[in-house]
């Protein structure tokens, strides 16, 4: 009876092995450029992206280690060539493990020059945040302006989360709480509060009973005594976050109840989860439509025309929005909040120089006179982040006896500093892994970094300038085998050979 | 067989097959499809990464399922049968014996092209032998079993792939590829016989044809799931993940890799999941089963250049039906996941080679194997859920308590390794049967 790992002699055997672990590779390949194409990312599924480094040395060196048996194994089946080992002597084994050591110390050493030549140690960005007081202009449409007098970029961002609206809420009315698996009647809530950055914020919490997958769920229900009349452009805005649950079953509600022209009561519900998803349904008599929107844990900015949504769900006119409905739920193991920076029904959507806003942070880009034009809120207060512009940058590199370094230098003038609030100033930048040190205003906050890909940090926002160097250094003592091996090698041999002729 | 007694078995296969349609079904994959069915009738994707317990309808045994991993026309299916049920006044029970009409009636079908293939290309003199033969297959408890009790739907991609494979002994090269490309279209699992199927026609037909009908298989389930994508706007992205994340479910289902899930329940510290995860992630073993797959097809090609004539109609049947059969070992024996249903796939091709008595008997281990796993694995009471959700909380807990949950583990294992001993056993029978045929 054949043992059973003779089938790996057979040399079809061979082929099939080899072609499959190539095959595999080339798979591999095929998927990482694919994934390279946004639309085709979801490719990287089927790739090796999850493998652990170990893993992933493993598996490179077994392609190697294929490509060489193929190699082979063509010199033998095909071209008829053989290879015949023979015994190497002393000597040569010497040499070929010199050899050895020196081609792996001159590869690294190659390796690290060129990365260390090549790729950037930061690529840092200093953005500072203020905050704007706006004015009013009254016209046709009114519209709050906001002045930014010493932005040199042409190119803002703003943050809705943590501007301050002047009206946030529409509807202060009192409503009925109704609740379902809650830990006892005041746990969870609905309550109005003003944040530590003067915001006023619809604040929703449930409180679960601890029992798991059973969900549980808390409802503030508000009828109208004084229905709102439906206009064209009448618009949702919703600013909002869900804490994310243990469990990914989080999830709120804002629900709309509207009456159309014969009287029946259609709602729109807009349900916020903690995961991903979004998609559209109707309940089993098409008078609920539910828009279910998923990760919402940050800070997310939604606004929605309430006419064509009505009229694309139900296909009917609305004429009146006679009440709306805040519910929290989980699994009622469960203890999350949501927040509400905005729940607005506004007679225009949200524009910044009328351009309609989808983001929680917008980007926008400035006309010459330096004014910021919002329309369909008003505000209080407008948080907006530019870019200072880099005053010098340095690369340098610099040798000695144990080790090469390359050191990176930037600064940047942070001015007189304006009228405005200064809310924070920022740092952010690209850590790579051959960054050693890094020095912010002359405090070394290596110990700081973690790794990460990008890495922000909040400065002091007095300071007039900033400066921030960063080095990288490798090792010089690949250099000196690179460069002494070879000689020490060759006086050996040279001495050897000398030797070896005078006794003669 | 007496005159009509087939009538009366087929009538008794349909009747043992509603009496269970409306009331049992596989706690997640049934409710999976009662969910998107749901979904997709109100306009959602099929292929969402979360469907909702929906009031009224199935069950909540999950608070939220995924999205069906498959090519659209299943959920395109799906939405069609809670369409149907919304326009009557009728309970779910309905709806339930709607999602699983398709797949009955698959079976039925696939049934009538296993008689087919036989009385035209088979070598069974007797009619009745005939009958017999392809009514093992409609009458075989773990067929019963998948489509009116689980609620799954392979009989339908089966029923194309032997259809394809009536078409192309039939000289319908393309109406062959279309087929094919339909099986495709409803689970992707059909595209393993694809390289057999242009082995086949390379030989009879030369490369011109070949190339033709590996373009319609692959255009027409691509064609077909790009049309709803566009027209309803779908997210491709989802879709696709959803379809391919396929590929990762790793060392569980009818295979002996389910040792994993045995290991990690006794000891949880050794075993951590992420060292499970790293060995089953690692290419070799995620992909084992190409080579599983390519040990299939050099077995088939190995035998096409040894045996075939060009006009031997019953060896050709016997050639494909051996080449679809070691494609399917192949892979059932070295992919990580197998779920029970794939086993449908290989049972019509060892009942058309299973003249042999020695086939017969494998025949007949392999189902009732593949049978007690899924009921080990999900215990028999588990698929009365619809009824009462106690039965889906009853075995949740059985199945994650020790001692309970060992004992379960380590019945899985033991009845998958004998299931692979007796692919293995198949596997070898018909190869020597190869040899004795040369």
């Amino acid at each position: 009876m054949k043992k059973p790992f003779n089938i790996l002699k057979d040399k079809r055997t061979q082929y099939c092995v080899i072609i499959w672990i190539l095959l595999i590779k080339i798979f591999e390949i095929a998927i990482s450029l694919m994934s390279e194409i946004e639309s085709l990312r979801f490719f990287a599924v089927l790739g090796f992206e999850s493998l652990s480094p170990v893993a992933n040395l493993v598996w490179n060196g077994l392609v190697i280690f294929t490509v060489l048996w193929l190699i082979y194994r063509l010199l033998k089946d095909m071209f008829k060539l053989s290879i015949i080992w023979r015994p190497l002597s002393r000597k040569e084994l010497f040499g070929l493990v010199i050899l050895v050591i020196w081609v792996i110390s001159a590869a690294i050493t190659a390796l690290q020059f060129a990365i260390l030549a090549t790729v950037p140690l930061a690529n840092p960005k200093l953005e500072v945040s203020r905050y704007y007081t706006p004015f009013y202009m009254e016209s046709n449409d009114s519209s709050t302006l906001v002045m930014l007098n010493d932005v040199e970029e042409n190119k803002v961002t703003l943050d809705l989360s943590r501007s301050v609206f002047a009206d946030p809420l529409s509807i202060y009315e009192m409503g009925q709480a109704s609740e379902y698996g809650t830990k006892y009647v005041g746990a969870s809530y609905f309550n109005v509060e003003n944040s530590s950055l003067g915001q006023k914020t619809i604040e929703l919490r449930f409180c679960g009973n601890g029992t798991d997958q059973i969900e549980g769920w808390f409802a503030y229900r508000i009828r109208l005594e004084n229905p709102i009349p439906m206009s064209e452009n009448l618009t949702v805005l919703l600013l909002l976050k869900l804490i994310q649950s243990s469990d990914s079953s989080a999830w709120m509600w804002y629900k709309i109840d509207l009456l159309n022209e014969e009287n029946f009561t259609y709602s729109i519900v807009f349900k916020f989860h903690d995961v991903p998803g979004n998609y559209v349904c109707k309940n089993e008599d098409g008078t609920i439509s539910y828009y279910l929107i998923g990760s919402v844990v940050n800070w997310k900015f939604y606004q929605f025309n309430l006419n064509n949504l009505f009229s694309t769900s139900f296909s009917q006119k609305p004429c009146y929005i006679t009440g709306v409905e805040y519910v929290i739920g989980a699994e009622s193991d469960n203890d999350i909040k949501a927040c509400f920076l905005l729940a607005k029904i506004s007679p225009n959507p949200l524009e910044i120089n009328d351009v309609e806003i989808k983001d929680v942070r917008p980007t926008i880009t400035l006309e010459c006179d330096n004014v910021i034009k919002i329309k369909g809120v008003h505000l209080g207060k407008l948080l907006v982040t530019s870019s200072v512009p880099l005053e010098k940058e340095n690369v340098n590199f610099q040798l000695a006896l144990l080790g090469i370094s390359r050191i990176e230098s930037y600064r940047w003038n942070m001015g007189e500093g304006s009228n405005e609030t200064l809310h924070k100033v920022q740092m952010t930048f690209d850590v790579t892994r051959q960054a050693k040190r890094l020095i912010l205003d002359s405090n070394d906050i290596t110990s700081q970094i973690q790794e990460s890909t990008v890495y922000s940090l909040d400065l002091d926002t007095s300071s007039e300038e900033v400066t921030f160097v960063v080095m990288s250094e490798i090792d010089a003592y690949f250099v000196a085998v690179v460069i002494l091996v070879p000689i020490i090698a060759f006086f050996a041999y040279v001495v050897f050979y000398l030797t070896r002729r005078i006794l003669k | 067989m007496k005159k009509h007694g087939w009538f009366k078995l087929v009538a008794a296969g349909l009747l043992i097959r509603l009496f269970f349609s409306f009331w049992t079904g596989n706690p997640h994959d049934f409710e999976t499809f009662v969910r998107v069915g749901y979904f997709v009738a109100n306009g959602a994707s099929p292929v969402l990464s979360k469907y909702p317990y929906v009031e009224g309808l199935g069950q909540p045994t999950y608070p939220y399922v995924s999205g069906i991993g498959y090519l659209p026309a299943w959920g395109l299916y799906l939405a069609s049968a809670f369409k149907i049920y919304e326009t009557f006044p009728f309970s779910p029970c309905f709806y339930y014996f709607l999602i699983k009409l398709l797949p009955i009636l698959g079976d039925l079908a696939t049934t009538y092209i296993i008689y087919l293939l036989i009385v035209n290309f088979g070598d069974v003199v007797k009619k009745t032998e005939k009958e017999k033969m392809s009514l093992s297959f409609f009458l075989c408890p773990f067929v019963v079993f998948i489509s009116s009790v689980w609620g799954m739907f392979d009989s339908i991609p089966l029923l194309f792939t032997l259809l394809s494979l009536l078409l192309i002994l039939s000289n319908r090269t393309y109406w062959s590829a279309f087929s094919l490309g339909l099986g495709i279209y409803f689970k992707v699992i059909p595209i393993i016989y694809l390289p057999i199927q242009l082995l086949f026609i390379n030989r009879k037909r030369g490369p011109k044809e070949t190339i033709m009908y590996l373009l319609i298989a692959l255009i027409v389930p691509f064609l077909l799931t790009l049309i709803p994508v566009i027209f309803y706007g779908w997210t491709i992205s989802e879709t696709a993940v959803t379809v391919l994340s396929q590929t990762q479910t790793t060392g569980d289902g009818l295979i002996y890799w389910n040792i994993n899930a045995f290991l990690r329940d006794v000891s949880p510290n050794v075993f951590r999941q992420e060292l499970l995860n790293s060995f089953f992630t690692f290419p070799l073993v995620r992909y084992l089963w190409i080579l599983g797959l390519m040990a299939g097809y050099i077995s088939y090609y190995k035998y096409q250049q040894r045996v075939f004539t060009n006009f031997d109609q019953t060896e050709n049947l016997n050639a494909m039906l051996k080449g679809f059969s070691f494609a399917t070992i192949g892979f059932l024996l070295t992919r990580t996941f197998i779920p029970e249903q794939f086993v449908l796939y290989l049972l019509p091709t060892i009942i058309i080679l299973s003249t042999n008595k020695s086939i017969q008997r494998y025949y007949k281990l392999i189902w009732a194997l593949a049978l007690t796993f899924a009921f080990v694995n999900l215990y028999p009471f588990a698929f009365a859920y619809l009824l009462n959700i106690n039965f889906w909380t009853a075995f949740n807990y059985l199945a994650t308590t020790q001692p309970f949950s060992t004992l379960r583990y380590a019945t899985r294992f033991i009845i998958a390794v004998l299931f692979g001993y007796y692919l293995l056993k198949t596997f070898s029978k018909l190869v020597r049967n190869n040899e004795k045929a040369v």
